[in-house]
């Protein structure tokens, strides 16, 4: 999944979750308002009407008439009559729960509440039709009646579908405009990555003098800026290693050439012989071609191995004491019998590499025996040489 | 007889294919450096010219493109550089083979026979008293009579021919003809020169040198 949609998705899940909760607090709180405002109301009404009912109750009773339950109907019909009925129902029940008188036919589906606190009210749900009940209660001749209001309040929950769905539909086009806005930007912000990425494939490729420019002062400024220096310095190695390359090809080439002019002579000459019966003139003429060519192969080996040791080994200098150095080297040499070594030296540290020192005193001696000494004497000495 | 000019300033080298190819029968002069060579080239006439590439004086490119200019003469260019774009080079400038060092003698021998060939300068076919040898198509005749050789036997032959008047040693012989994988099988040698003497009724011809080996006689 790609890094622009990755962030698309994300944010506008995230929004999706915000807005659903904050609506969804707004609406639970309205509802509950609206809904409180509406009990207040009919509260209110409630307590009217009882206070109706009783002064009525009390007038009869100051007139000596007797209070009966068909009484108090009569003045709950007059009631309504006056009120009109389609906007308010009313029931009657007495304490052992039986209507005796309503006005509104769904009451019996009701499953009423029969209690004495009056402040109370509750919510009954009946064939899709939201109503709020209030009681309250009159004692006629020890009975006592229970006067229920009944107050139609679904229209408050249509109220309440309403603005959800409107509020899901402005939502919709909200996240909508918010995700192309995202888009755009998410696009923006990976430009930059993709611009990294085409260029590394393309060093990756071996296109190492590619750069990328990118002249932001954010994270992805800075990658760019590093990056940069990294291929910067791949360039500078690659560079260095093809060059050290190209010397060693070249190296390796002026020395095979120099190695098959000897060779070629060797095998040609030493074939020659192997196969015929040469005269003794031309047996001495190709044997020395054979020496002299070979010789000169030996030198060049020479030459070699001191070119490889001191490519591979970096010379490092340490301190010799050099009388004690040459004392071993003349014990390991002074068995052979047609020379006798002599040192004359004195204790002193120089600095040097053990090895080629070596190789150095080995070959001063090995000169100096060539050169026959009649009295079969080396000498070995040391001098100093001060700078001035 | 075809003369050949060698362009070769290591002497070893140039005596060595002097030696070899006055055996074969050719007129060699040598030459140490590109001025010398081109020279000769302009005051004398030759068949071929074997040259070096690295020369004193005159590089051996310059002087291959001196030779196509003016003279139209088959050359074999002798390098030690094996890469593949210094042959083209040369080749490109007009050069008919090239031998890379180290080489063997055969192989030269071959590759300056070939180029002879193609100029027309040789004969195939060597004449050695009543039999015909023709080495490229690689037929025998006795006085115009097809002589049957196995691939063996011809190849003993033409060894023997290219070293007409030497003797060969029998080992040597054998790993020429027969490879050096193979061990030395003094009877497998005696055999086939039997086969050949009778072949080709060169009893006396072909000799056999005591302690030596043998040798076809001039």
């Amino acid at each position: 999944m790609k890094f622009s949609l990755k962030l698309v998705l994300c944010i506008i899940v995230i929004m999706a979750c915000i807005l659903s909760c904050s609506r969804f607090f707004i609406i639970r709180q309205s509802f509950r308002h609206s809904i409180e405002k509406s009990a207040n109301q009919n509260s209110n009404q409630n307590i009217a009407q009882r206070y109706y009912i009783e002064s009525n109750i009390v007038k009869n009773i100051q007139q000596g008439e007797e209070i009966t339950n068909d009484k108090v109907i009569e003045y709950i019909k007059s009631l309504y009559s006056y009120i009109g009925e389609n906007s308010e129902k009313i029931a009657l029940y007495d304490d052992k729960k039986n209507i005796i008188f309503s006005n509104f036919e769904k009451t019996k589906d009701m499953n009423i509440n029969l209690t004495k606190e009056t402040d109370n009210y509750y919510i009954r749900n009946v064939e899709d039709k939201y109503y709020m009940l209030f009681s309250s209660y009159l004692t006629i001749n020890n009975d006592v009646i229970y006067i229920i209001n009944i107050y139609d309040i679904t229209d408050l929950y249509q109220e309440r579908d309403r603005q959800i769905k409107e509020i899901l539909i402005v939502d919709i086009i909200i996240l909508g405009i918010a995700s192309i806005f995202i888009i755009i930007f998410s696009k923006l912000l990976t430009r930059h990555i993709n611009k990294l990425n085409i260029i590394s494939k393309k060093i990756a490729k071996g296109e190492f003098s590619n750069r990328v420019s990118i002249k932001s002062k954010d994270e992805i400024g800075e990658l760019a800026n590093s990056f940069n220096i990294m291929s910067e310095e791949i360039e500078n190695k690659i560079n260095s290693l093809n060059l050290v390359i190209k010397q060693k090809n070249d190296f390796i080439n002026g020395f095979t050439h120099e190695i098959k002019t000897p060779m070629t002579a060797i095998i040609g000459y030493s074939d020659m012989l192997r196969l015929r019966k040469c005269d003794k003139e031309l047996t001495k003429k190709a044997l020395n071609y054979i020496y002299n060519e070979a010789k000169r192969l030996e030198k060049l080996s020479y030459k070699l191995m001191d070119l490889m040791y001191l490519t591979e080994n970096n010379v490092e200098l340490e301190i010799i004491e050099i009388d004690n150095f040459i004392d071993k080297i003349s014990s390991k040499i002074s068995n052979l019998e047609d020379i006798i070594i002599k040192k004359s030296l004195e204790a002193a540290k120089i600095k040097g590499d053990k090895e080629l020192l070596e190789v150095v005193i080995r070959n001063l001696v090995e000169n100096a025996r060539k050169a026959e000494p009649k009295d079969k004497l080396i000498l070995i000495t040391r001098t100093n040489h001060r700078r001035k | 007889m075809n003369k050949i000019l060698i362009v070769e300033d290591e002497k070893a080298i140039s005596d060595l294919i002097k030696i070899e190819l006055e055996t074969q029968g050719y007129k060699c002069e040598c030459v140490e450096d590109g001025e010398i060579a081109a020279n000769y080239i302009e005051e004398k006439n030759y068949d071929l010219i074997l040259l070096d590439i690295m020369l004193p004086k005159i590089d051996g490119n310059e002087l291959l493109e001196y030779i196509k200019e003016t003279k139209e003469i088959p050359t074999i260019f002798i390098t030690a550089k094996s890469q593949t774009e210094d042959k083209i080079k040369g080749l490109n400038n007009g050069a008919d083979d090239y031998i890379t060092k180290p080489f063997e003698i055969e192989e030269l021998i071959a590759r300056v026979q070939a180029v002879l060939r193609r100029y027309n300068k040789v004969n195939d076919i060597i004449k050695i008293e009543n039999i015909e040898v023709n080495i490229v198509a690689r037929i025998v005749k006795n006085q115009n009579q097809k002589v049957e050789l196995t691939p063996k036997e011809f190849d003993l032959l033409v060894l023997l021919i290219q070293n007409r008047g030497v003797a060969l040693y029998r080992e040597i012989i054998f790993e020429k003809v027969w490879g050096e994988e193979i061990e030395f099988e003094t009877r497998t040698l005696d055999l086939h020169i039997q086969r050949l003497r009778k072949k080709l009724n060169w009893k006396d011809k072909i000799k056999t040198i005591y302690k030596i080996g043998y040798m076809l006689d001039r």
